[in-house]
């Protein structure tokens, strides 16, 4: 491993970046859906503020809890974070782009639900044992068309790390474009299936409107607000930033196969930046569309859907298969 | 001789020296590495001899095995008036020690059987009709496995003409192969040989659950391993296919029946299916990328079959353990009856956790890190471009991705209904801290996931020894040298030493943020309950009821029967009374098994009418018959 103090500053800024971001993201989609319904709305910023005045909240914990609930949230936005890590979003190398392999990503996210849903279960609470329980049928669902979809850029791109994945697909993108198109080996229908499948696998996995409703709070709707209804506090903040989080790091991905553009050195940081964020608010704006348009399901429709996003990304692995 | 028993000599004397004879082996081992040596008896002579395979297995099972006596040492108080316990548990590891050092068939067929009596003993030790009838299966089910694996051992006989396992490598063609695998398959559980696993694992008392599954299972592996590796001729890689293929859906239904159980050993049990399944899997790749001379990839998927039988040994012997206290304590297995338990054993909890965490595969322990080896060689595979193997290795993929979110599913409901929330009955209620030695002796697993997982480069430089016995290379163990699958090209990297050190580092992190920027106020208060303040722990989530959608959804894979059986009163919306009866049955057991058990009884009750007649001239024509067929056997089929 060779060592540059040019990735580690670049690195360390970009994680710090999509982490202040991340909120923002959230906030713009939650302002979208009430300004479509008709309703005034909160403001962009309002999930800071939000995040602000539950750290200085009272901590409520049940006296039925125990150890679990002390460190499963923490150990849930550090997950995130540890992915955010990553990620290349808008710079090449990410600080821990040299073990950014794509099933560590992928094992990391179920770290993050195995600790929610044990959290979930830990004060005793009915709704807590359902909420857990309707988390891992999604995550059950979810998470072959999640691998494949890693598994299938890693074939196409005949890469592992994430960093790689997306640095080789920009090159072939840039070669096609630069040369024409017979130049380079570049696809146009593997990332177009994997941006869908990728898209209906957050949806779900983000508690979005079709498959959850995160506004209510109501028994019968709730998939990822009644793993942590008994939170509080500072508790409850890192539990909502870590959904931002994980928002986030789902539409990283899908804008890095949307588009990928990431800065190799310190000049086309800028423009990387003001792309990625262009990006992210296309894909926000389209996420809060899908949900303005589709009521929500009934739960055992889900598989369903989940499974023609499996099916599209198992397309795409036979199609990136070719290839060789 | 009840004074003794009183005291618990057989108890200390026997754990003791099951401790200093594994290790007594373990320094043997090492110490006479790739020497071989004879033992002479009047009848029979043994011959031994040390390979680095054999070496891996022999610290394996010793060092698994001293854990489990130093937990037992303890907790086997309670078998202090049937000391018969002891005494067997001591030669069972004894007989799998000298296995995996046996240097011919005689040997090693008669320490197979050794092991296999004593682990029926030790199956059938508590003396209750449930165990005699799983011991019973388990016998049955074992011997059908000792023929074959016989079987292939005359063949090879025949073919070699020597008892000697130096004279067989190279030596095995695939009708030997099929009948030895097929043989090692019903001692590991694979999928359509398992039904024996499920009853006989969880009826032994913990410390030999944690052996069976642990330890016994896998000297099915170290023989499939040597037939493989060491015996087979290489000449046919659709096995390895099939081995993948089996292997996959057994690690899929699995975890799928694991979900569904109650009783906390039993899932245990059937998790053990699934990781067997996942070794397979390994095992198959590395098969057929040794046939098909893919080289890198071989090694790779050889490294993830050891790490996962190291891994799979240290968390589950550790997980049978915590049950076996759990039982000791709380006096059921039933999660449904459990419950809250971390309050009252905080430090198992811990434990437990961390076992759960390491079979679930959570990244940065142990379970992890064999996984995802397995995962890199199934991509890589589908890079070798070799059609068979492509459609299979995809197909494998989709299996086990689904089977890893299967087992944080299913792990999470053993975890979360058995120590979180309120106790559920008195029995949870009057739990008790287990006693430290108890606690040590699944202390020391644990602490090794926790190494394993976070520091591997250790034991894989280790393992390469035994890698390279196998198929002649190595995997690099340098922490920042990136993986290659086929060809030369760094293909992709999973540092545990560095994330676990960025785990940490943003833990502190947003520790030290927390405790800056956020308010310490604290109150401790009730769980809400929608205002209600019936204080009916039942009215938790169930273990039923936290798997019943993903079962609904997968309810292909399972036959169960529930039914809800009203008390018959008129009132229709007031009950006083229902009671909800499920049951989950194995599809291989209801449409395989017991229909082939109907028929076997039947075919045997009609010669059994014919063969019992009073007439002798009837029964020595019998016996000419049964002569004539074995000659016909003789001359046309082994000859």
């Amino acid at each position: 491993m060779n060592f540059n103090v040019q990735h580690l500053i670049f690195g360390t800024a970009q994680f710090f970046i999509i982490v202040v971001l991340a909120p923002f993201f959230a906030g713009f989609i939650h302002k979208l859906k009430q300004r479509a319904r008709g309703q005034k709305g909160i403001g962009i910023f309002q999930f800071y503020i939000n995040f602000n005045k539950l750290l200085k909240k009272e901590l409520v914990l049940s006296k039925d809890a125990t150890f679990i609930s002390n460190i499963a949230p923490h150990i849930v936005l550090v997950s995130y974070l540890i992915i955010l890590l990553m990620l290349p979003a808008f710079y090449r190398y990410s600080l821990l782009g040299v073990s950014s392999d794509v099933i560590l990503i992928a094992y990391s996210l179920a770290l993050a639900t195995f600790f929610m849903t044990l959290y979930a279960m830990d004060q005793g609470s009915a709704f807590g044992g359902l909420g857990a329980s309707r988390e891992w049928f999604l995550t059950v669902l979810s998470e072959p068309s999640l691998i494949f979809v890693f598994i299938s850029l890693a074939i196409y791109t005949k890469q592992g790390r994430i960093t790689d994945i997306f640095y080789f697909i920009q090159k072939g993108a840039a070669n096609a474009f630069l040369s024409g198109i017979h130049s380079g080996a570049v696809s146009i229908a593997i990332p177009f299936l994997l941006f869908i499948s990728l898209f209906i696998v957050s949806i779900s996995e983000n508690a979005r409107i079709p498959i959850d409703n995160p506004e209510t709070h109501l028994e019968l709707t709730m998939f990822h607000e009644a793993n942590i209804l008994e939170a509080s506090g500072k508790h409850l903040g890192i539990y909502e930033y870590g959904s931002y989080l994980k928002l986030t790091v789902f539409l990283t991905v899908m804008s890095l196969i949307l588009f990928p553009y990431m800065a190799v050195n310190i000049y086309q940081i800028p423009s990387a930046l003001i792309i990625y964020v262009l990006k992210m608010i296309i894909l926000c704006v389209i996420i809060a569309g899908v949900e303005i348009v589709n009521p929500k399901m009934r739960v055992f429709r889900v598989p369903n859907v989940l499974s023609v996003s499996f099916i599209l990304s198992l397309i795409a692995m036979i199609l990136s298969i070719r290839g060789f | 001789m009840d004074n003794l028993k009183h005291k618990g000599i057989f108890r200390y004397f026997f754990n003791c020296l099951t401790i200093l004879s594994a290790a007594f082996f373990t320094v043997l081992s090492i110490y006479c590495f790739k020497s071989e040596f004879i033992v002479q008896s009047s009848f029979i002579d043994f011959s031994f001899k040390f390979n680095a395979l054999s070496l891996f297995f022999v610290i394996f099972i010793s060092s698994v095995s001293v854990f489990i006596s130093i937990f037992s040492i303890k907790y086997g108080e309670k078998y202090d008036k049937k000391p018969s316990l002891f005494i067997y548990s001591f030669l069972f590891i004894l007989s799998m020690i000298i296995l995996v050092i046996s240097n011919d068939m005689l040997t090693f067929l008669i320490f197979w059987e050794l092991m296999s009596i004593f682990s029926f003993l030790l199956v059938i030790y508590e003396g209750s009709e449930e165990s005699r009838s799983a011991g019973f299966l388990y016998f049955l089910m074992t011997h059908i496995g000792t023929i074959l694996i016989t079987a292939g051992f005359i063949m090879l006989y025949l073919k070699t003409s020597s008892f000697s396992f130096d004279y067989y490598k190279g030596a095995a063609g695939i009708m030997i192969l099929a009948a030895a695998i097929t043989g090692f398959s019903i001692k590991a559980g694979i999928m359509p040989f398992h039904t024996w696993l499920p009853y006989a694992h969880p009826v032994a008392p913990a410390n030999i659950s944690a052996i069976m599954s642990g330890v016994m299972v896998n000297m099915a592996i170290y023989g499939i391993l040597k037939f493989l590796f060491v015996f087979s001729s290489g000449s046919n890689s659709f096995l390895g296919i099939i081995l993948l293929i089996i292997g996959a859906l057994s690690a899929l239904l699995g975890i799928m029946y694991a979900m569904a159980q109650k009783d906390i050993k039993k899932l245990l049990a059937f998790s053990t299916i699934e990781n067997m399944g996942i070794i397979f899997m390994g095992i198959g790749i590395s098969y057929w990328a040794d046939i098909e001379n893919f080289k890198s990839l071989e090694y790779l998927a050889m490294l993830a079959v050891l790490l996962h039988v190291v891994n799979h040994g240290l968390s589950k012997s550790s997980l049978f353990m915590g049950s076996g206290l759990i039982d000791k304590y709380t006096h059921t297995r039933n999660m449904e009856k459990l419950g809250g338990l971390s309050k009252k054993m905080g430090q198992l909890s811990v434990m437990f956790l961390i076992g759960v965490m390491s079979i679930s595969a959570m990244p940065p322990l142990n379970g992890f890190l064999s996984e995802w080896y397995l995962y890199i060689s199934l991509i890589g595979s589908v890079f070798t471009g070799n059609l068979y193997m492509v459609y299979f290795s995809i197909i494998a993929i989709a299996l086990l991705s689904l089977a890893g979110a299967a087992a944080g599913a299913a792990f999470t409901k053993l975890f979360g209904i058995t120590f979180l929330g309120k106790p559920r009955t008195a029995n949870a209620e009057n739990a008790a801290e287990s006693h430290i030695v108890e606690r040590i002796g699944i202390a020391i697993p644990v602490l090794l996931c926790i190494y394993i997982g976070v520091y591997p480069y250790q034991i894989i430089s280790s393992l390469n020894a035994v890698i390279f016995y196998l198929t002649g290379g190595t995997v690099s163990s340098n922490p920042f040298s990136a993986v290659h699958v086929i060809n030369a090209r760094p293909f992709s990297l999973y540092a545990p030493a560095l994330i676990a050190v960025a785990f940490t580092a943003v833990l502190l992190i947003v520790f030290l943020y927390l405790k800056s920027f956020s308010s310490d106020k604290k109150r401790i208060f009730e769980t809400w309950a929608c205002g209600l303040d019936e204080k009916n722990s039942k009215a938790q989530y169930s273990g039923g009821g936290f798997s019943s959608s993903i079962m609904k959804v997968f309810s292909s894979f399972y036959s169960s029967v529930s039914e809800i059986n009203f008390e018959k009163d008129v009132k229709k919306y007031f009950r006083s009374k229902s009671v909800y009866t499920e049951e989950v049955n194995d599809i291989f057991e209801k449409y395989i098994y017991i229909p082939a058990g109907k028929i076997y009884l039947k075919i045997s009750e009609i010669f059994n009418k014919a063969a019992n007649s009073a007439n002798i001239n009837i029964s020595l024509g019998y016996l000419f018959l049964s002569l004539i067929a074995c000659f016909i056997i003789y001359i046309f089929i082994i000859r």
